[in-house]
C-alpha cells in the first residue's frame, strides 16, 4: 500500500542561492502556505527524506555535498529544483564560480520557475514531486515482483549510489 | 549623497602602510574594509578606516611581484579581508595572523588557476569564462 | 586559528565539523570547532559554498542593468543592496534623486528591516527548539510581505530600485491602507516579543551566552545589532541618507553583549521600523519618483554606506567612463561580523554554538557574494 505521496518528508539544501528562494521555501512551511497540510515534514536527515528541495546553482565546492545528500536518500526519491538559478544559474550564469543548474550534478524531477520562486509555485512543485514519488514507488514494486517471479534476488529498496 | 568625509583617500608609499595604520589605530579608528583593484600594471589597495560616521582610506599601488605586509598584527580582524584578497587576486600578503591557505573561497581549482579570478595582472590567457568548472 | 598548543595527546582538542548542511542553518556554512570536552576553544570557519563571483559580473553588464544582480547579492536585504548600488552610482553621476523617491526608498528599507528581523526571530526560535514561536512570527511576517508585494511588486526581491530613483510609485492612499494593514502584525509582534524576551526557556538559552564586550566588538569591526548589543552607539542611518535625516528615531542600545541583548535590539528595531514607516507615509512628498539618466557614468569612484538589518554595508564603484563599470565591491555586514562571532563562540559550550551563530543573524550569501 503506497502512502508515500501522502506524507513525503522534505530536505532542503541551499546550493548557491541568494536566499530569496530559501526564505520562500521556509515560508511554504509556515502557517500561511503550510506545506504540512500535504503531510510534509522538514527533516535535516537525508536518510529520512523523500523529496529533495534544492535552491541555487552548483559550483565545484557544493556539487559533492549535493551528490552526497542525494545518494543518502532512500528510493524512491524526487528532486525539486527551485528557482532560475537551480535551472541554469539564472542571473549568475555567467559568473566564474557557477557551473550551471542542479541537473549538472543530480537528476531533477521537477523545476519550479521564478526568481525568486513564489511559495504557491513551490507548493505546486512539492505536490507534483509527491505524485512522481507515487509513480516511482509503483514502478519499484513492479520490478521487485517481477524479480521474485523470475527467482532473482530482488533489487534493493534502498539504492546505495544512484548514477 | 555627497558626503565629503566618506571620500577622503590618502595616497601613501607602500612601505608606510604599517606605521600609518598604527597611527590611525592609536587615534581610535577601526578597520572597516580592504579593497583591491587589479589592473595589468599591478594592484591598487585601499584600506578604509572608520571612526564614528567618518571614513577614510589609505591607498597605495603594489606591483605584480610586490609582497604586501599583513596588518593583522595591528587589526586582527583584517585576516578575513587579506585572505580574501589573496585568494581572489593572487596577491602575496605576508604573515597573515590567521592564514587559511587559500581556503576562504577555495576557487583555486576554478578556471583561471594561479592568479585568482579577479586578477588582471597576468595577461597570458583568456579571462574566466562562466560555466567551465 | 589555533596556534600550536603543547597539550598532551589526551588533552588535545577534538575537532567537530559543523555544517555545511545543518538543520539550524538555512544556508551552508562550515565550521571546524575545536573542543576541549564540551567547551569550544576555537572555531575555524570555512566559506565558499555560495561564492558566485558576482562582483566581476559588473564588467559584463550595463551599469543600469546591474541593479538586478546587486539585488540578488542577498534575497533578504535585496532592496537595500539594489538601493546601495544605485546610491553609489548616483554619487558617481552626481545626481540627487527626487524627494518622493527618497521617501519611498526609506519606506521599503524599513519594510525590509522589519521582515528581516522577524525572519531572524523565527529562525532563532527554531534554533533553540521553540517551534510554535517560529510559526507565529512567520505568520506575522507574511502581513509585511503582503505589503511589500502590493507596493513594490515582489515578495522578497522587491525589484523597485533603479538608478535615478525607484520604478514603482504606490499612491498615498495605498501606502496609508498598507500601514492600516500592518496594524495586526504590529499587535502580534508585541505579543511575540514578550514571549521572546520574558519566557523562562528562551532566557535560559540566551542570557549570558556568547558575550562580547563593547571594546572587543568595536575592535573586531562588528557592526549593526552585534555592536549595538554591546553598548556601542553606531548606526549609519544617522548619516541621513535617503529620508533618514527627516524622520526621528532612537538608536536601540543594550549593554549586556550576549545573545539576549542581540535579540532585544532586533525586537526594538522592528517597532522602530514601523514608526519610521508611519512618519515616512505621513510626510510623503508629491512629485516624480525617478530622474531620467542618460549617458555614461564619468570616470571616477564612489563609496556608499547604508545600514542594513545586519549592520553597515559599504559599496564601492569605480568607472572608467564606459557603459560597464570597472569595479564593484560590497563589504557586507556579516563579513564584518565574522571575527566577532568567532570570538563570541570561544568558551561557549557546543550546544550553544547554533544559538550564537544565529544571533549574529548571518547572511552567508551576502558574505560570499
Amino acid at each position: 500500500m503506497s502512502s508515500i505521496e501522502r506524507s513525503p518528508w522534505l530536505i532542503h539544501y541551499d546550493a548557491s542561492s541568494c536566499n530569496g528562494c530559501d526564505i520562500e521555501v521556509l515560508a511554504c512551511l509556515t502557517p500561511v502556505y503550510d506545506a504540512e497540510r500535504f503531510g510534509c515534514i522538514v527533516t535535516g536527515d537525508p536518510k529520512q527524506a523523500d523529496i529533495f528541495l534544492v535552491t541555487g546553482s552548483v559550483n565545484h565546492l557544493n556539487a559533492p555535498i549535493l551528490k552526497n545528500i542525494y545518494d543518502q536518500m532512500p528510493e524512491p526519491k524526487a528532486v525539486v529544483a527551485i528557482g532560475a538559478c537551480a535551472y541554469s544559474g539564472g542571473v549568475f550564469a555567467e559568473c566564474y564560480n557557477v557551473a550551471g543548474g542542479v541537473a549538472t550534478t543530480i537528476p531533477v524531477d521537477v523545476y519550479v520557475p521564478g526568481c525568486a520562486a513564489k511559495p504557491e509555485s513551490i507548493l505546486d512543485g512539492v505536490v507534483r514531486a509527491a505524485m512522481i514519488l507515487k509513480e516511482k514507488e509503483k514502478a519499484g514494486r513492479k520490478a521487485r515482483a517481477l524479480a521474485r517471479k523470475e527467482g532473482r534476488r530482488s533489487p534493493k529498496r534502498r539504492a546505495g549510489g544512484a548514477t | 549623497m555627497t558626503e565629503k568625509e566618506i571620500q577622503t583617500i590618502d595616497e601613501i608609499e607602500p612601505g608606510r602602510l604599517l606605521p600609518e595604520t598604527d597611527a590611525l589605530r592609536s587615534a581610535g579608528w577601526r578597520l572597516v574594509q580592504v579593497l583591491c583593484i587589479s589592473s595589468p600594471g599591478g594592484s591598487e589597495l585601499s584600506y578604509s578606516f572608520g571612526r564614528g560616521l567618518a571614513m577614510k582610506s589609505l591607498r597605495f599601488r603594489a606591483l605584480p611581484d610586490d609582497e604586501v605586509p599583513s596588518i593583522t598584527s595591528i587589526y586582527p580582524a583584517a585576516f578575513l579581508y587579506e585572505n580574501e584578497i589573496r585568494d581572489l587576486f593572487g596577491l602575496r600578503i605576508e604573515r597573515i595572523g590567521a592564514d587559511w591557505l587559500g581556503k576562504v573561497y577555495d576557487v583555486a581549482s576554478g578556471p583561471t588557476g594561479g592568479g585568482g579570478p579577479f586578477s588582471k595582472v597576468t595577461i597570458t590567457g583568456p579571462r574566466s569564462e562562466g560555466g567551465t568548472i | 586559528m589555533s596556534s600550536g598548543h603543547e597539550a598532551r595527546e589526551a588533552n588535545a582538542p577534538s575537532v567537530i565539523p559543523f555544517g555545511p548542511q545543518h538543520p539550524v542553518l538555512p544556508e551552508p556554512l562550515h565550521f571546524d570547532l575545536l573542543l576541549q570536552d564540551e567547551k569550544v576553544v576555537g572555531a575555524v570557519p570555512q566559506i565558499g559554498y555560495i561564492h558566485r563571483g558576482l562582483e566581476l559580473l559588473v564588467e559584463k553588464r550595463d551599469y543600469a542593468d546591474y541593479v538586478h544582480v546587486a539585488e540578488r547579492i542577498c534575497g533578504i536585504c535585496s532592496f537595500m543592496h539594489g538601493m546601495g548600488y544605485c546610491e553609489a552610482v548616483e554619487g558617481l553621476l552626481g545626481v540627487a534623486v527626487p524627494d518622493r523617491a527618497r521617501f519611498l526608498r526609506t519606506f521599503w528599507c524599513e519594510l525590509e528591516r522589519a521582515h528581516s528581523h522577524l525572519m531572524w526571530m523565527g529562525l532563532a526560535a527554531d534554533a533553540f527548539g521553540f517551534e510554535s514561536l517560529f510559526m507565529a512570527t512567520w505568520r506575522a511576517r507574511e502581513l509585511i510581505i503582503d505589503v511589500a508585494e502590493e507596493t513594490a511588486g515582489g515578495r522578497v526581491i522587491f525589484g523597485s530600485a533603479i538608478v535615478g530613483g525607484v520604478s514603482k510609485d504606490p499612491s498615498d492612499e495605498t501606502l496609508m491602507r498598507c500601514m492600516e494593514a500592518l496594524k495586526p502584525a504590529r499587535d502580534d509582534i508585541k505579543k511575540l516579543s514578550r514571549v521572546m524576551l520574558q519566557d523562562a526557556t528562551v532566557r535560559h538559552r540566551l542570557e549570558g551566552v556568547g558575550v562580547i564586550s563593547k571594546e572587543k566588538a568595536y575592535e573586531l569591526g562588528a557592526v549593526g545589532p552585534m555592536l549595538r548589543a554591546s553598548g556601542y552607539d553606531f548606526d549609519i542611518r544617522r548619516r541621513g541618507y535617503a529620508a533618514y535625516g527627516e524622520v526621528g528615531f532612537e538608536t536601540a542600545l543594550e549593554t549586556a553583549g550576549d545573545c539576549m541583548a542581540r535579540a532585544a535590539i532586533r525586537i526594538k528595531e522592528i517597532e522602530q521600523s514601523f514608526s519610521i514607516m508611519e512618519q515616512v507615509v505621513a510626510k510623503m512628498p508629491a512629485g516624480p519618483v525617478s530622474l531620467p539618466i542618460k549617458g555614461m557614468p564619468p570616470v571616477g569612484e564612489c563609496f556608499a554606506r547604508l545600514e542594513q538589518p545586519r549592520g553597515e554595508v559599504i559599496y564601492y564603484v569605480k568607472s572608467n567612463g564606459s557603459r560597464n563599470l570597472e569595479r564593484f565591491r560590497v563589504r557586507t555586514p556579516t563579513f564584518a561580523n565574522v571575527p566577532a562571532m568567532v570570538e563570541a563562540m570561544r568558551g561557549a559550550s557546543l550546544a550553544d554554538v547554533p544559538t550564537i551563530i544565529l544571533t549574529i543573524d548571518p547572511c552567508i550569501s551576502c558574505t560570499e557574494r
